[in-house]
């Protein structure tokens, strides 16, 4: 690992008005040391995808320059990146769970193009594009991690857009069009999150969320700080470009780990939580699964489904290379990532669960 | 030599005629025994399963070419075999599997 | 004449014991199915040698769905006189897996090392000095431009200074030392089955004669010892628990030669291991045209590049089981085995990984071997070819069978000791691959001989 760029002039971030792209405002905005080196004193642009969600970047880091559009739309990209030559780009634009499955490529794949190509015009420093586990499918086994170099092999819609997103942005790398860096985060969580995640805190307190199977397949998850910090890191290290990185907890955890620690967190922030488990047949997963690939085929998605088809797979990754070529080293592990994030709900006025108090 | 095992190296030797088109009809001949010789030495269960197989496959070729794989011309007889080789049905596909892989290795290992 | 021990089958289980008890001056012999022939006298991976020193010339299949091809040696010194010659000492966590499994004693790291040692300075254990072979070389590039873990793997091979490597098989060296220390070697010599009388076995019915010897130790493999046993009568955990190393391949096509008929890649990717191995196959021209069988009509041109050519493998650690069955009547066992869908699972990943890595170490073109499947000729066209791979067309085949007459304390689960004593018959021990519990993720011939030296050394303290 070589010496780190300094901080670019100009940084533009797309999907600033998303669950990461706020999380990394806001630690553009309060750095911490698990945030890594995005302290920055330059221009931040931000591309928001509607004026609704300006409010809510401006909240966060204020002095935010904010454009809105959709970023696959060439003219409002042009003005987005008007000047920003040496910038440093993060592109976290992206829809996970849209409304039609022909989103997935509008905003994943011709999105991802139309940013890489104004991106090569201006010249910038580097592009970091934040990725998918879902371009690689499910590990085999629950001993199994992925490395970094991988075939792809999509799951689903998702998978096969952020498979086209990724291999874009390395061919841009491989060209020498734009250095280019990609970032892999699994599961992440933490605070910014979208009404999908404190359901399943809700659930687990419920003791409903379901357990799929022995509980024994594993998960990789990142704290939304830790992602910060691996992507921030990316963004100034000089020597990676064409280089995709798992950005992640050291361990994979098994899904009853998971549900419990969530449970035990719940239970030292004052909720009433159910000591019932839900388990179910590792069968409901694939039959899941297979619900979701019919209604995908037909153009079809459903959240909850989606969700539940994954719950019996192991998914999890090995983050050795980013640790040796990023120096990433993630600070904050599952229980502390979690009770922040409970906090932030509370702080919200999200309610997860009935308070102890409150009985 | 068996029956059975006549009928396989002539099976083979048809096979051979799309699948070794260089190969004589005196080779493949050759090598349609060879194979056949070979295949008898499959343990006991496996070699009734490869009869029973190549039942099916003498009754399909039966169908195709209208008349009893013994009567049909040489031609007819390969052309018939290429397309059950090829058609993916059961037992009939996996016999021609066992039979292609076997004469391929035989074609490639024996002095001819 | 009645001996002191009569060693059923000659391969590295049999010939560890047969050395081992003639060398303290026991009457021993040795009684062994298949012919003797000599080192060398038979081309390696050839026809030939399938058809002189495999049973069932090669063609020997475990039924399921998909079948699981597998090989067994059938011939003097066993799987030794045929296999490459490669060496591995088994995984310390895997010894830790069957120890708790299976209720093992004495199976440690530790209790194995001194074994594991006194094998490896027999068969002049060593990695060839100089560089590795062109096809081992494609993996190694590979590997490194993954930042995969891999090895050139040593090997059972002597090195005289100016002589050529001689391969250390069983017939030249724990054969040769249980001979010169007495022990009578008897090939074309068929076990039909042990007789029993109360708790010891009394005789032992060969297809000529019936020899009488004061203990018997079984030594035919993973297949043929449980299969003698059964048809022994002895049935309890004996068959069941079948494990092998399904095994996928890819042929791969390189710019440069690769290809040598007489030798195979020695390099492995251990960086999955012991889960998942990626190494290299036998790749004689038969080899290459059988790879490419099941897309002949397609590829049949591609068998003339095939000094360009190499096969490779991925292997995994099965999570399935098979079984033995002895069926009255019929000379061969029946043998069956269940992939699960983890171990489909796994296989389409490992072939996934291999085609990575073979596409990272500059294989232009690269053929999956199943039925039907497409030729790989870019990166992203590895994902699709290795979904395509169902379970009617996977061509799935494997070595390294194990785990059908298990040993340990748990004698619901076991068939014999920790020390591979038949449970029940005071004078029947089993010795080889048959009791370790399951495949090892690596070549089991290592293990196999140092479990063997472990269990002749504790059946002789105990027969002093």
């Amino acid at each position: 690992m070589t010496a780190r760029w300094e901080p670019a002039g100009t940084t533009v971030l797309t999907g600033g008005g998303g669950w990461f792209g706020r999380a990394f405002l806001d630690a553009v905005a309060h750095p911490r040391p698990e945030h890594g080196p995005v302290a920055r004193d330059g221009q931040v642009r931000v591309l928001a995808a509607s004026a609704a969600e300006v409010p809510a970047i401006l909240d966060v880091l204020p002095r935010a320059v904010v454009h809105v559009g959709d970023v696959a739309d060439p003219h409002v990209l042009e003005r987005l990146f008007e000047g920003a030559a040496g910038a440093s780009v993060v592109h976290a634009a992206g829809v996970i769970h849209p409304a039609r499955v022909a989103d997935f490529d509008r905003v994943n794949v011709e999105g991802t193009r139309e940013v890489l190509r104004a991106a090569s015009r201006v010249g910038v420093r580097r592009l970091v594009h934040v990725s998918s586990n879902s371009a690689f499918g499910v590990n085999a086994t629950p001993d199994d991690r992925f490395r970094q170099h991988e075939p792809y092999r999509p799951y689903l819609g998702y998978g096969r857009s952020k498979m086209a997103g990724e291999r874009l942005v390395l061919e841009a790398a491989a060209s020498g069009d734009t250095s280019s860096v990609v970032v892999r985060p699994p599961w992440f969580y933490g605070p910014f999150q979208p009404a999908r995640q404190s359901s399943f805190f809700t659930m687990v307190a419920a003791g409903r969320f379901p357990v799929l199977g022995d509980g024994a397949q594993r998960r990789s998850m990142v704290f939304v700080d830790n992602l910060v910090q691996g992507v921030a890191l990316a963004e100034h290290a000089p020597d990676v470009t064409g280089q995709a990185f798992w950005v992640a907890d050291r361990e994979a955890y098994p899904m009853a780990h998971i549900v419990a620690t969530v449970a035990q967190v719940m239970r030292e922030e004052g909720y009433v939580v159910s000591g019932r488990r839900l388990r179910a047949p590792a069968l409901v997963g694939r039959l899941a699964e297979r619900a979701d690939r019919l209604l995908q085929d037909r153009g079809v998605y459903h959240q909850s489904i989606h969700v539940l088809g994954e719950m019996d797979k192991t998914i999890a990754c090995d983050i050795s290379a980013t640790e040796a070529a990023l120096g990433y080293e993630p600070r904050v592990d599952l229980a502390e990532g979690m009770r922040r994030s409970v906090r932030w709900c509370a702080a919200q006025g999200v309610s997860l669960a009935p308070r102890r108090a409150e009985r | 030599m068996p029956a059975a095992s006549v009928r396989l190296a002539s099976l083979t030797a048809d096979l051979l005629v799309h699948d070794l088109p260089e190969a004589s009809v005196h080779d493949a001949a050759a090598i349609g025994r060879a194979t056949s010789q070979h295949l008898a030495s499959l343990p006991g269960v496996t070699r009734a399963g490869v009869c029973v197989a190549q039942a099916a496959v003498v009754g399909s070729a039966a169908v195709l070419g209208r008349r009893p794989y013994s009567r049909m011309t040489p031609d007819a007889r390969a052309a018939v075999v290429h397309r059950l080789a090829g058609s993916g049905l059961p037992l009939v596909s996996e016999y021609f599997r066992l039979v292609r892989g076997v004469a391929l290795m035989v074609a490639h290992e024996d002095p001819r | 004449m009645t001996y002191d021990v009569a060693v059923v089958g000659s391969g590295p289980g049999g010939a560890v014991t047969a050395r081992e008890c003639a060398r303290r001056g026991l009457r021993v012999v040795v009684l062994e199915e298949g012919a003797w022939v000599e080192p060398g006298s038979a081309e390696p991976y050839s026809l030939d040698q399938m058809r002189r020193q495999y049973r069932n010339q090669g063609l020997t299949v475990a039924l399921g769905r998909p079948p699981v091809a597998y090989t067994e040696a059938s011939c003097v010194g066993g799987g030794s006189e045929v296999n490459s010659g490669l060496y591995h000492r088994a995984d310390a966590q895997v010894l830790q897996e069957w120890s708790s499994a299976h209720a093992i004693e004495g199976l440690g790291l530790a209790d194995l090392v001194p074994w594991f040692e006194a094998v490896e300075e027999r068969l002049s254990i060593s990695t060839p000095p100089g560089p590795m072979n062109a096809a081992s070389d494609v993996l190694r590039r590979g590997a490194e431009a993954l930042g995969w873990d891999g090895l050139d793997v040593p090997r059972w091979v002597r090195r005289d200074a100016g002589a050529a490597p001689v391969k250390q098989t069983m017939l030249r060296t724990y054969l040769a030392d249980a001979v010169a220390a007495g022990a009578e070697v008897r090939s074309g010599v068929r076990v039909e089955r042990l007789r029993l009388a109360g708790d010891r076995v009394t005789g032992v019915v060969t297809d000529r004669e019936v020899i009488r010897a004061e203990h018997v130790v079984v030594c035919g493999g993973a297949v043929q010892s449980p299969a003698l046993l059964q048809r022994s009568g002895l049935r309890r955990n004996v068959g069941r628990g079948l494990s092998m190393h399904p095994t996928v391949k890819v042929l791969a096509q390189l710019d440069e030669e690769v290809n040598d008929p007489a030798d195979l890649a020695t390099y492995q990717v251990k960086e999955f291991a012991p889960a998942m191995t990626i190494g290299g196959s036998a790749g004689r021209p038969g080899m290459i045209a059988l790879g490419l069988s099941g897309t002949w009509d397609r590829d049949r041109e591609l068998g003339a590049d095939w000094r360009r050519q190499s096969v490779y493998y991925a292997s995994i650690r099965s999570q399935g089981t098979g079984r033995v069955r002895a069926v009255p009547g019929v000379r061969d066992p029946v043998v069956t085995y269940h992939l699960t869908r983890r171990d489909l699972a796994a296989l389409r990943a490992g072939m996934g990984r291999l085609m990575v890595l073979l596409s990272a170490a500059g294989a232009q073109l690269q053929v999956p071997s199943y039925v039907g499947a497409p030729r790989v000729s870019a990166p992203e066209q590895v994902g699709p070819a290795v979904e395509a791979m169902s379970r009617a067309a996977a061509a799935v085949m494997s070595v390294h069978l194990c785990g059908t007459v298990p040993m340990g304390e748990d004698v619901r689960r076991s068939a014999t000791d920790s020390f591979g004593r038949v449970h029940g018959v005071a004078n029947l021990s089993v010795n080889d691959a048959s009791l370790l519990p399951s495949a090892p993720g690596v070549n089991p011939q290592g293990t196999l001989m140092a479990v063997a030296h472990r269990n002749v050394d504790r059946l002789l303290e105990g027969s002093r």
